[in-house]
C-alpha cells in the first residue's frame, strides 16, 4: 500500500482522483489545493506518491515540484494537467516529475499511470 | 561486486567461440615445453655418455701403459731410480684401470681426468657388456700377477719370477685387452650416437606437431573469422533491406541529438534532404518547424534520455505527434506536409551488463493524407449536421411559411443579381451596390432568423461580412464583387435544395394528413393569415436565447388588416428589424434587470392597428433600458465622421436621428443579430418610401417605443407603391 498526496486546485479533480484510488494499491493521505499547501501537507504526511497539477494559485506545480525534489529526490510525482502547453509539461518533468497524465483522464488511465509510475 | 564474485565470474567466463583456439594454443605450448624438457634430459645423458667414452679411451691408454711399464721394469732391474718411477706408474695405472673397469661393470664413482670424480652407470649394451666380460677374464689373472709382483717388492724378496709372469701376461693379454677396450669405446660411442639420433627425431616430430598445430590454429581462426564476417554481412544486408523497405523514416539519435549513420530510405522522401548522418536533429527540425517547436522537441527528447522518467507516461507530451512542416523542394518552393514523429528508447548493455539508454529511435511518418481525410471527414460531418439541422428546422416550420420564405428568397436573390449586373461607372456607384445588397441580405437574414433557419442566417451573415469588407475597402472595383457572387451562387443552390426538400416533405405531409386528417385539422380561426405571424414568437424567443435574454412578446392586431403581398412583406421586414432592436439593444440581461428591480423577463408589445380607413399604426415597445444617448454620442465621436464640437452641440433628437443612419450601431461587437447599423436604415427607407412617419419615445432605464404610421395598401386598392422617392430624409 502506497501513500498518495493529491495536488490540484479543482476540488472536482481532487475528488475524482480520491474516488478512483479507492483500491488496495494506494491510500490517499493528503489533498492540497495549491503548491504551498502541498508542501505543508507533505511535511506532515510524507506520502510516497504525488499527483501534481501545474496551474494553481499561490504556488504553481513547477515551483512545488522543485521544492519537493529538494526535500526528497526519490519522490514519485505524476503531473496531471491539460495539454495546452507541452513545454510547461516538459519543464515539470525536467524538474523531477517522472510521468505525465493528460486531462481529461479516465479512472483506468489514472490507475495505469500510477502503477507504471511506482514500478521498479 | 566482491572479489570472490569477480573470481568466480572470471572462471565462469564463457570462452565460447574462443575455446578451440585457446586449447590449440595451450597444446602448442605444452608440445614446445615437452620437446624442450626431453632435449635437456637427452643432452645431459649424452654428456654423461661422453664421460664414459673418454674413460673407455683412458682404459685403452692404461692397458698400454701398464704393458709398457712392466717392460721398463724388466729392463731396468739395475737402475733403481728408473725402476722406482716405473713401479709407481704401474701401481697408479693398475689402480685406475681396475677402478674404472669396476665402474663400467657395476656403476659408481671413478676418478676422472683431473682430480674430479665422475659418475659411471653400468654398461648395459651387449657389445659393451661382452667386451667388459672378456676384459675382466683377462684382467683378473693379469692383475693378480701384478699384485704378486708388488708384494714381492714390498717384502724385499726376489721379484724376478713374479715380474716375468706379469710381463708374460702383459705380452699375451695386451692386444686382446686393447681390442676389448676399443670395443667398449665403440659401443659407448654407438649408444651416444643413437641417443643423438633419437633426440633429432623427437625434435623433428615436435616441430612437425607444432607446425600442424599452428596450421590448425590458423585454419580454425580464419574459418571462424570468415563465419563471423558472414554473419555480420548477413545481418548488415538484412538491416539494409529493412531500412530500404520500411514505410517510415527511421533513424537513431544520440544524447547530443546527433543523427546516426544509418537511416531508412523513406526518410529522404519524407524529409526531402539527403544529408542526415552526423547532423544535429535539432538543426534539421529548425529548418522545417518553428524554433519554438524545435526547442520543445529537444526538451522532450532529453526526457527520454533520463532513465528516471517513465517512457510510457510522457507520450502525450510529444510536441511532434502531428506537426505541419514546410519542406524546401528542388524548385526553391516549399511543400507543406503533416508529419508524425514518434520516439522510442533504445537500450545497450554496458560493461557491467546493465541495459542503458544509448539512443532514441525516431520514426517519421507522413500523415498528410490522414490529416486531409480527417479534415474532410469533419467537414462532411459538419455538412451532414447542417443538413440534418436544416431538415429538422424545415420540419418545424410551417410549410406555408416555408414556401413563402423560399419564394421571397428567390425574389431577394434576383434583386441582388440585378444590382450586381447593373453597370456602375463611378466608384460611388460601385460602393452603392454594396449598400443595396447589404439591405437585401439583411432583410433576408431577418426572415431566416424568424423562421429559425440557422443555415440561411449564417450564410447571410457571412455575406454581410464580405459586404462590410467591401464597404470599408478604399479603392473598390467591380471585380471585388466576385467573391460575393460565389457566395450568392451557393446560397441559391442551397435554397433550391431546400425548395426541393420542401416539396417532398409536402408530399409526405399530404399522405400523412390524409391518414390522420381528423387529428391534424387545426381549429379554424377564419383568418388565413394568422399563422403568417406565428413565427415572430419563435423569432423573438430564438433571438432572446442567443443573446442571453428572457423576453415575452405580446402581439396583437397583426392579422386584422389584409395587405398587398409585397407591402405585407415590407411591413414584416420592418417588424423583424424593430423586434431585433428591442431584444438585442432594448431588453437588458436578466441579472441587470433584477438589479434594477425589474421583472427578469422583459416584455415587448407589438401592436398593429387601423387608425383610419387609409392608415395604420405599428407600435413596438419594450420595457428595457431605453435609448442611451450618451452611448450614441460616444459612438459618433469614435466614428470620426463629424467634428467633435459639432457632436457636443447635438440634442437628443439629433442623436436619435443617428440610429437610422447607415452604418451606425452602438453594439460593441458584430454578431448575427446586431452591430452593423444597417437594419434601422432599412426601416427608415421603407417608411420614407410610403410617405410614412416614425415617432420614437424613450425613457432611460424604463422603456423605448417606436410608433410607425403607414398607409393601408390592400391587393385591391390598386396600390400606388411609390417608387419615385422624392422625399428627402
Amino acid at each position: 500500500m502506497l501513500s498518495l498526496m493529491i495536488v490540484d486546485d479543482s476540488n472536482i479533480i481532487r475528488r475524482k482522483i480520491e474516488r478512483c484510488n479507492d483500491s488496495d494499491k494506494f491510500q490517499v493521505v493528503a489533498s492540497a489545493a495549491n503548491g504551498a499547501q502541498a508542501l505543508q501537507l507533505y511535511n506532515e504526511t510524507r506520502p510516497q506518491v504525488v499527483t501534481m497539477d501545474l496551474t494553481m494559485p499561490e504556488m504553481d506545480g513547477i515551483a512545488c515540484i522543485q521544492q519537493l525534489m529538494a526535500i526528497d529526490s526519490g519522490l514519485r510525482i505524476l503531473v496531471i494537467s491539460a495539454l495546452s502547453d507541452k513545454a510547461t509539461g516538459i519543464e515539470a518533468l525536467k524538474k523531477g516529475a517522472r510521468g505525465f497524465l493528460c486531462k481529461p483522464f479516465t479512472d483506468e488511465q489514472l490507475l495505469e499511470a500510477l502503477t507504471e509510475l511506482t514500478e521498479d | 561486486m566482491t572479489t570472490g564474485e569477480h573470481m568466480s565470474g572470471l572462471f565462469n567466463f564463457d570462452f565460447g567461440k574462443y575455446r578451440g583456439i585457446l586449447i590449440s594454443v595451450a597444446l602448442f605450448l605444452l608440445l614446445d615445453a615437452s620437446v624442450l624438457i626431453f632435449n635437456f634430459y637427452v643432452s645431459y645423458e649424452i654428456a654423461d655418455d661422453a664421460v664414459g667414452v673418454n674413460l673407455a679411451g683412458r682404459q685403452r691408454m692404461l692397458s698400454q701403459r701398464m704393458a709398457k711399464t712392466l717392460l721398463i721394469l724388466d729392463a731396468s732391474k739395475d737402475d733403481p731410480v728408473a725402476f722406482k718411477k716405473a713401479f709407481d706408474e704401474l701401481q697408479l695405472s693398475k689402480g685406475l684401470f681396475d677402478e674404472t673397469l669396476n665402474g663400467f661393470i657395476n656403476g659408481g664413482q671413478v676418478r676422472g681426468a683431473g682430480k674430479d670424480m665422475a659418475q659411471l652407470e653400468p654398461v648395459t649394451n651387449r657389445l659393451g657388456k661382452d667386451s667388459l666380460q672378456n676384459t675382466l677374464q683377462l684382467w683378473l689373472p693379469y692383475k693378480k700377477s701384478i699384485d704378486i709382483f708388488s708384494e714381492s717388492i714390498a717384502r724385499g724378496e726376489d721379484y724376478s719370477n713374479p715380474l716375468a709372469v706379469a710381463v708374460a701376461l702383459a705380452r699375451t693379454h695386451n692386444l686382446t685387452m686393447l681390442s676389448a677396450m676399443n670395443d667398449l669405446t665403440v659401443s659407448l660411442e654407438q649408444v651416444a650416437a643413437s641417443k643423438a639420433i633419437r633426440l633429432r627425431g623427437i625434435q623433428t616430430l615436435g616441430i612437425c606437431l607444432a607446425i600442424i598445430n599452428f596450421l590448425f590454429i590458423m585454419f580454425h581462426f580464419v574459418r571462424q573469422l570468415r563465419d563471423s564476417d558472414k554473419v555480420i554481412e548477413r545481418a548488415r544486408r538484412e538491416t539494409t533491406e529493412i531500412l530500404e523497405t520500411v514505410n517510415e523514416g527511421l533513424f537513431l539519435i544520440d544524447k547530443q541529438l546527433i543523427i546516426g549513420g544509418q537511416h531508412s530510405a523513406k526518410l529522404v522522401e519524407v524529409l526531402g534532404t539527403q544529408q542526415f548522418a552526423g547532423q544535429s536533429f535539432q538543426v534539421l527540425l529548425e529548418s522545417i518547424v518553428s524554433a519554438k517547436d524545435a526547442e520543445t522537441a529537444r526538451g522532450f527528447i532529453e526526457l527520454l534520455f533520463d532513465p528516471k522518467i517513465k517512457e510510457k507516461l510522457i507520450g502525450d507530451l510529444n510536441p511532434l505527434n502531428s506537426v505541419e512542416v514546410n519542406i524546401a523542394n528542388q524548385s526553391g518552393g516549399f511543400l507543406t506536409k503533416h508529419l508524425q514523429f514518434s520516439f522510442a528508447r533504445a537500450y545497450q548493455k554496458n560493461e557491467d551488463d546493465v541495459a542503458e539508454i544509448s539512443h532514441v529511435l525516431v520514426t517519421v511518418l507522413d500523415v498528410s493524407e490522414q490529416v486531409k481525410l480527417v479534415r474532410a471527414l469533419n467537414e462532411s460531418r459538419k455538412h451532414n449536421e447542417s443538413q440534418l439541422e436544416m431538415i429538422t428546422s424545415l420540419l418545424h416550420t410551417h410549410p406555408g411559411l416555408l414556401r413563402e420564405f423560399i419564394a421571397n428568397s428567390f425574389n431577394c436573390f434576383n434583386r441582388i443579381n440585378n444590382v450586381l449586373r447593373q453597370p456602375a461607372k463611378t466608384s460611388q456607384a460601385v460602393r452603392d451596390k454594396a449598400v443595396n445588397i447589404f439591405r437585401e441580405i439583411h432583410n433576408f437574414k431577418g426572415e431566416a432568423a424568424s423562421l429559425k433557419l440557422e443555415f440561411f442566417e449564417i450564410a447571410a451573415h457571412k455575406m454581410e461580412d464580405t459586404l462590410a469588407e467591401l464597404r470599408d475597402k478604399p479603392d473598390l472595383t467591380g471585380n471585388d464583387y466576385l467573391g460575393l457572387t460565389v457566395q450568392l451562387e451557393n446560397l441559391i443552390s442551397y435554397t433550391q435544395q431546400v425548395e426541393h426538400l420542401t416539396e417532398r416533405l409536402g408530399q409526405f405531409a399530404i399522405v400523412s394528413s390524409n391518414k390522420f386528417k381528423a387529428a391534424y385539422t387545426p381549429p379554424s380561426t377564419g383568418n388565413k393569415r394568422e399563422h403568417a405571424w406565428d413565427h415572430l414568437q419563435d423569432f423573438v424567443q430564438n433571438l432572446a436565447l442567443r443573446n442571453g435574454k428572457l423576453v415575452k412578446l405580446v402581439a396583437s392586431g397583426l392579422s386584422e388588416i389584409e395587405l398587398e403581398a409585397n407591402y405585407g412583406q415590407q411591413l414584416k421586414e420592418i417588424i423583424i428589424q424593430l423586434l431585433r432592436n428591442a431584444v438585442v439593444h432594448g431588453i437588458e440581461a436578466p441579472n441587470d434587470r433584477e438589479m434594477s428591480e425589474k421583472n427578469m423577463e422583459g416584455r415587448i408589445d407589438l401592436r398593429l392597428a387601423k387608425i383610419s380607413t387609409t392608415e395604420m399604426e405599428l407600435t413596438v415597445m419594450d420595457d428595457g433600458a431605453g435609448l442611451d444617448y450618451e452611448a450614441i454620442r460616444a459612438k459618433a465621436f469614435t466614428s470620426g465622421k463629424w467634428p467633435d464640437d459639432e457632436i457636443e452641440s447635438w440634442t437628443n433628437k439629433h442623436l436619435l436621428g443617428l440610429i437610422f443612419h447607415e452604418g451606425f450601431s452602438t453594439a460593441k461587437e458584430i454578431s448575427k443579430d446586431a452591430g452593423r447599423g444597417m437594419g434601422m436604415e432599412a426601416v427608415m427607407n421603407h417608411v420614407l418610401e410610403h410617405r410614412g412617419k416614425i415617432t420614437v419615445s424613450s425613457r432611460r432605464g424604463r422603456h423605448c417605443r417606436f410608433v410607425i404610421t403607414l398607409p393601408i395598401i390592400t391587393a385591391n386598392s390598386n396600390g400606388h407603391v411609390n417608387n419615385d422617392s422624392e422625399i428627402a430624409a
